[in-house]
């Protein structure tokens, strides 16, 4: 079991490289010459040519690419540091870590409410032999999944804080500020969800062992906590478990609708100045997030699942 | 029976709007671009069965060629995603063993790549407009869709008619185009639908934002972004587009569930 562990963490250290070297290559393939940006950021006029020449050099940019990627790896592996950004001039490390937690707190929030909405309808509508209960929790599923999030959050901002004026609309300094981003992400996001807890469930209480658990006469209540939930729960969570990453790295629409300075805001300005510190950097502490979230996965399915560990002992790929 | 009527009549209806979102001047006369001040603001009336805009732009015609292009990009945005996770999903499980094995290592590597922020990288390398937001969008999608394909795929390639297919010396693109594909068939018509309403999703979103369609073009999710400071006195301007987002994936995901065999 740990040897599987061990490989897993192994294998999600190499699938961080590959990501390293595709984030620094692609981030190279930018249209517009970083040190021509650098040198004219706060200028009226154009820089001089001798002054982008130096940036150039100071940056490294005159380097050959694999040298530049060497020197940018070094720096990560031993002393920690993803450089500077060149539009802030901050380190980069600083800059993810003052933006990250604002899109784990929405991300993480959002999760919350999303599974305390969804799973009791996922829940019911999956154990329930009354078929219009069914159809109808799953129409208000598909309704609330047809709904785009930024149409949702224009809504609401123009009823809550403009009309009503109950709710602030920018910023996030307080419990406030929250309301009006989860609402209308963890609205979309429990419609996907309700339909994946439902047919999880409905599967499994379809299967003849569920039949024979109430032939013989079992209290309701056990039959689906122990018999249906329990076996539901392993795909249930891994579907959850990758929505979760897609939430935190895919939340930057509501961080600009509501001016949240969150990881995605922070892409989409380092894309625009050209900072390829930052975007690398970006990258891989989101790529390593992702990598994180599929050793957790994977460790589920070994705590939960005891035939996975035969399987991987074997070999096989799961 | 209720899930049959439910089912057909969504199905009518998705393809009643994609019609007309194809063919979009068969319904109206006007064109989605013309400015006319004289008649900006109007409520919907007679002439402007939706009203028009604050330029005077006709707000149905504005729909429908918005509707081509945001049903459109994302048609080809499923198609081509969907296309590559298939092929690549047979490749991968026919030939089985070390291949498959380094394909399946291929996509789960991608599968970690945080998808929409790579994206957004992909968009600015690419000239920043609809066709960079679709190719950029598909090749973030694919691993997904691939992952899923190959597991069925993997399960139906034991099947014993294939050892039977084998052994009487079909080659390998014979057995993929003429067993695998055709048994795959419905995974990958429900793969496609799914992947249709959420590219809405995506591309609606992201021309919200201002990264998809160039202004002055007609786009359902731009038209919202546009709708936007006039919301207070003209809410019907973002009301059409964004119902028209909500009713196309609604409908999408109603007919999916219809076609899906119990």
């Amino acid at each position: 079991m740990q040897q599987i562990i061990i490989r897993k963490i192994l294998l999600g250290l190499f699938y961080l490289f590959v990501i390293s070297v595709v984030a620094f290559v692609m981030v190279r393939q930018m249209p517009g010459d970083p040190a021509v940006l650098i040198a004219n950021q706060g200028r009226e006029s154009e820089a001089p040519p001798e002054m982008v020449e130096r940036i150039r050099r100071e940056y490294g940019f005159d380097r050959g690419l694999v040298e530049q990627y060497r020197r940018w790896l070094q720096r990560i592996i031993f002393e920690g540091d993803l450089g500077y950004s060149t539009r802030t001039k901050r380190p980069v490390l600083t800059e993810i870590q003052s933006s990250l937690p604002v899109s784990l707190h929405l991300g993480l929030i959002t999760f919350g409410i999303t599974l305390l909405i969804s799973f009791p309808l996922g829940l019911l509508a999956g154990v329930t032999r009354n078929k219009i209960l069914d159809i109808c929790i799953q129409i208000l599923a598909w309704i609330n999944y047809s709904v785009p999030v930024f149409l949702l959050a224009v809504l609401l901002i123009w009823i809550f804080a403009v009309d009503l004026r109950v709710l602030p609309a920018i910023g996030h300094e307080t419990g406030r500020h929250y309301v009006l981003p989860v609402a209308a992400l963890s609205m979309h996001l429990s419609g996907w969800t309700t339909q994946v807890i439902r047919s999880s469930i409905r599967e499994i209480s379809e299967k003849p062992y569920i039949q024979f658990a109430h032939a013989k006469g079992l209290k309701w209540i056990r039959v689906i906590l122990i018999h249906t939930l329990k076996p539901a729960l392993l795909p249930i969570s891994t579907a959850l478990l990758i929505q979760l990453g897609n939430l935190v790295s895919g939340s930057f629409i509501i961080e600009t609708i509501f001016a949240w300075n969150g990881i995605g805001r922070l892409l989409v300005d380092s894309i625009m100045a050209r900072d390829f510190p930052t975007i690398q950097g970006i990258l891989l502490y989101t790529g390593g997030i992702f990598a994180l979230i599929n050793i957790l996965i994977d460790c589920l399915y070994l705590f939960l699942d005891p035939t996975t560990v035969e399987k991987l002992g074997r070999g096989q790929t799961s | 029976m209720t899930r049959m009527v439910i089912g057909a009549l969504s199905l009518a209806l998705l393809a009643v709007i994609l019609f007309a979102c194809a063919f979009p001047g068969l319904f109206t006369n006007y064109e989605p671009n013309a400015i006319n001040f004289a008649e900006k603001f109007s409520q919907p009336n007679q002439i402007h069965p939706l009203g028009t805009d604050e330029l005077g732009r006709d707000l149905f015609t504005r729909m429908l060629f918005g509707g081509r292009v945001t049903i459109g990009s994302s048609l080809l945005l499923a198609a081509g995603s969907t296309f590559i996770a298939a092929i690549w999903a047979a490749i991968s499980a026919y030939l089985g063993g070390i291949w498959d094995e380094l394909m399946t290592r291929i996509v789960d590597i991608l599968m970690i790549f945080p998808a929409l922020l790579f994206a957004l990288l992909l968009v600015s390398i690419l000239e920043p407009g609809m066709r960079s937001l679709v190719i950029a969008l598909a090749l973030v999608r694919w691993p997904g869709y691939a992952r899923i394909l190959r597991g069925q795929i993997y399960s139906l390639l034991s099947a014993e008619y294939l050892t039977a297919a084998e052994a009487l010396g079909a080659r390998p693109l014979h057995i993929i185009y003429r067993h695998i594909i055709p048994n795959t068939t419905m995974l990958i018509i429900t793969l496609f639908g799914l992947s249709f309403a959420s590219s809405i999703l995506s591309i609606s979103s992201l021309s919200f934002l201002g990264f998809g369609v160039q202004l002055p073009k007609a786009e359902w999710g731009a038209m919202i972004n546009a709708a936007r400071p006039l919301l207070q006195n003209h809410p019907y301007l973002m009301l059409f587009p964004g119902l028209a987002i909500i009713v196309t994936i609604l409908l999408t995901n109603l007919s999916l569930r219809w076609l899906e065999p119990h």
